[in-house]
């Protein structure tokens, strides 16, 4: 390289700096819990279990319960989920091609560990589990 | 396997797509620019054809997927079999021994590897998982597939029903894509992250090794493949890192444009802003910058005259021409973004917002030296800059200095126009990855600075021009008409820049001091004479004259060295410690080179014949019949 000696010193420092750094990071991740997420999906034999592994079971079995008993073409709405929650979106992606209609849904998929109080309109159809019902509107 | 297939087709299309515009150019492509290059661009194109049929009514399957290959496979044929009307080349010779890397290109070419592989492990068993990846590149994705193109009404759904319908659509695209041949699931699809990531590295790599030497290109690209928030994402399926990708090869190719002079790099430039324009918003902001500063430095450079005229509307009309299509879609459809309504901005809202600006100021720094993982990278890059501060705003870095000073304006007046009390929460939820788009051009930029660059020092009459002859007034040359260029002289220019050389010209006219010609009729002949080296494809840096009579006691007429430290201080170079070369034809320019601390060639084309130089004190290091030849040695020399 053309480098005067002393600079040369110094970019050998950052390097090292560097790579010590970025050695420390790689394995600081595992201080969030990342590594044992990951090994436990790599365990995990088909790609259902690893979605359920991944959005919590509870919420994967009321997904895969309200994909196959809500009707193609029907429209929901989503109560119960945070705003921006990453619940909310992994639910509209799992539910698609069924979609989202926050004006007239034909149903309203509830999920919350809060009673929700839905309007007159809707009847429960079932109570999945702790969390997740589904309500269906009144013909 | 048909994920890797997929990818292989996105090649195969990207290779035909390459061969088709290369055809065009005399562009010489390493392998693996080539390779890299071709994948960007077969990213693109599947996109921009999958919007174009998608909006012609024309069902998006895997037939629709297997027509388009044997196009391609077709035109692949024909390319071969019919011959390129210009000489674009791919370089074939791959380096593959691992005996001839040191061990410090080692340590990054296994650090990168790990790198990439450390990716992957990160990526292979997840579902798309982050938010913005969920709600809107594997939602819109999934419309996509289970549509058979783009639905009806798409770009008109609601903000509940699907994020962002405004947002360019290449991802969503490209993931349908591999959706054809993998069936829609939601294992395995992250995996086109750490593929992207891996291109772009070796993209990265390919340009930045045509300015550097391997051992910096490499660094370079380990630094960057290491950044720990790139990395991150290069197993997120978010568009963050596909822009940086696209706008920083873009960028390169448009500083290889700068350096060399070479037109054909600015039109693949202009190719990848183009393609950047299908990825995300932000593009636009780049490739206005990249306009601007483009124009810019090509009027500054030459004449405005017919050729650099077409040389500014070239680039233009290309990247219109790309984007036009997803331009026409939003304009059709009134799609507009939720959280920025360029039509609902105005100067009053700007000037609104401009006690916004020390928040905003406040919360950047608090982003980018902040104690966050990946912020030394930034601080860095900052002590480069402010270290190299003199060098800022000379030559090729200025123009580098005012595309990212544009690009960085444009982001804060988004950030100001979209703010109506949400400065907070847009800047936190966003400038950390949008301070990604600029990771590439930085961490090239950053190493520019303080790499040693190259420079080829050179006399003039005699050693580009030939010695006018005669005696008196005659000897000189006082006039544009009796400037000749020596022969091969604009070959050995352009082969020096090609090769990283800045050639500066060092050399006495005391024509100047005797009256025979004004400063300002030398500088027109000056200017000439680098409107003809830049048109042959080189450049001069610098052109230092000594305008004084000998007799006058001046430093800096040859043999004394006065231009030469003039050079040393303009070109921020310590001390020339005899690792660059003086060309010259007469023994005078033997002694200044010497002394000034250069190694010296005494080239034949002028005053000096060959034998003359064993009697002078002062002997050239080297004996060359002509400049191509001195450039020859130079290029094979170890220092």
């Amino acid at each position: 390289m053309n480098l005067t000696a002393s600079k040369n010193n110094i970019l050998k420092l950052l390097m090292t700096v560097w790579v010590i750094l970025w050695v420390v990071f790689v394995i600081r991740e595992s201080k969030h819990g990342q590594y044992e997420t990951l090994f436990k999906l790599y365990k995990t034999p088909s790609p259902e279990l690893k979605m359920r592994e991944l959005y919590g079971g509870e919420l994967y079995d009321f997904l895969v319960f309200c994909s196959r008993n809500i009707p193609q073409g029907s429209t929901y709405e989503l109560i119960g989920f945070p705003k921006y929650a990453l619940n909310e979106v992994r639910a509209r992606f799992f539910l698609w091609p069924l979609r989202q209609d926050k004006k007239s849904p034909d149903y309203k998929v509830v999920y919350s560990d809060i009673p929700v109080e839905t309007k007159g309109d809707y009847v429960k159809q079932v109570d999945f589990n702790a969390k997740g019902a589904l309500y269906v509107r009144k013909r | 396997m048909s994920f890797v297939y997929a990818l292989l087709c996105v090649e195969i299309i990207g290779v035909t797509s390459l061969l088709a515009v290369a055809r065009c150019l005399k562009y010489k492509f390493s392998l693996s620019e080539f390779f890299s290059l071709a994948f960007f661009c077969g990213l693109a194109v599947v996109s921009i054809e999958f919007l174009i049929s998608s909006l012609s009514g024309i069902k998006y399957n895997f037939a629709h997927v297997l027509i388009l290959l044997l196009t391609a496979s077709i035109f692949l044929v024909v390319f071969f079999v019919v011959p390129s009307r210009k000489s674009f080349s791919v370089d074939l010779s791959f380096e593959v021994g691992f005996k001839t890397l040191s061990l410090l290109e080692k340590i990054f070419i296994l650090g990168i590897v790990f790198q990439v592989i450390w990716v992957v492990f990160l990526s292979l068993p997840m579902p798309v998982d982050a938010h913005d990846a969920v709600a809107n590149y594997a939602l819109k994705a999934k419309m996509f597939y289970f549509a058979g193109g783009i639905p009806h009404g798409f770009f008109n759904f609601s903000e509940d029903l699907v994020a962002h319908p405004d947002y360019p659509i290449l991802l969503p695209a490209v993931m349908n894509w591999v959706y054809q041949f993998t069936g829609f699931e939601y294992i395995g699809i992250n995996m086109i992250m750490p593929v992207i990531f891996t291109a772009f590295i070796i993209l990265f790599y390919s340009l930045v090794f045509k300015i550097f030497s391997r051992t910096y290109a490499l660094g370079a690209s380990f630094l960057l493949a290491t950044i720990p928030q790139v990395a991150a994402y290069a197993g997120i399926i978010h568009t963050d890192l596909v822009l940086a990708a696209f706008v920083s090869c873009a960028f390169l190719y448009f500083f290889l444009f700068l350096k060399n002079n070479d037109g054909d790099a600015l039109l693949l430039s202009a190719l990848f802003f183009g393609f950047s324009l299908w990825v995300k918003n932000e593009a636009v902001v780049f490739t206005a910058a990249f306009l601007a500063v483009c124009s810019s430095a090509i009027l500054s450079r030459e004449r405005p005259h017919a050729g650099s005229l077409r040389k500014i509307l070239l680039p233009v009309l290309i990247v219109i021409l790309i984007a036009m299509p997803w331009f026409i879609v939003k304009t059709k459809y009134g799609v507009v973004n939720s959280d920025l309504d360029v039509s609902k901005v105005s100067a009053v809202s700007i000037l609104l917002n401009i006690k916004e600006i020390p928040a905003m100021l406040n919360l950047f720094q608090q982003e980018v030296f902040g104690p966050k993982k990946w912020n030394i990278f930034w601080v860095l890059f900052f002590a480069a800059l402010i270290w190299k501060r003199k060098t800022l705003f000379k030559d090729e870095n200025k123009y580098v200095s005012l595309f990212l000073g544009l690009s960085v304006v444009g982001y804060f007046i988004g950030y100001m126009a979209i703010t109506g009390g949400n400065l907070y929460f847009y800047i936190n939820t966003t400038i950390s990855r949008f301070m990604i788009h600029f990771t590439g051009i930085c961490a090239f930029w950053m190493v520019w600075l303080i790499w040693d660059k190259k420079f080829l020092f050179l006399d003039r009459d005699g050693v580009i021009c030939a010695e006018k002859g005669g005696e008196g007034k005659d000897v000189y040359i006082t006039r544009w008409e009796d400037f000749n260029f020596l022969p091969k002289v604009l070959e050995a220019l352009a082969a020096a820049n090609t090769a990283g050389y800045e050639c500066v010209v060092i050399s006495n006219q005391q024509c100047v001091g005797k009256g025979y010609i004004s400063q300002p009729e030398l500088d027109q002949i000056t200017r000439k004479m680098e409107e003809r080296i830049i048109k042959a494809g080189g450049r001069l840096a610098k052109v230092y004259y000594c305008p004084h009579l000998k007799s006058d006691g001046c430093v800096c007429h040859k043999p004394k060295i006065g231009l030469f430290e003039k050079a040393k201080r303009d070109l921020d170079i310590a001390d020339f410690s005899r690792k660059y070369y003086y060309v010259g034809d007469a023994e005078r320019d033997m002694e200044a080179g010497s002394k000034a601390g250069l190694k010296t060639i005494l080239v034949l084309t002028g005053k000096t014949k060959r034998g003359d130089e064993k009697n002078w004190i002062y002997k050239p290091d080297y004996v060359a019949a002509d400049l191509l030849e001195a450039v020859g040695i130079i290029m094979h020399s170890k220092l």
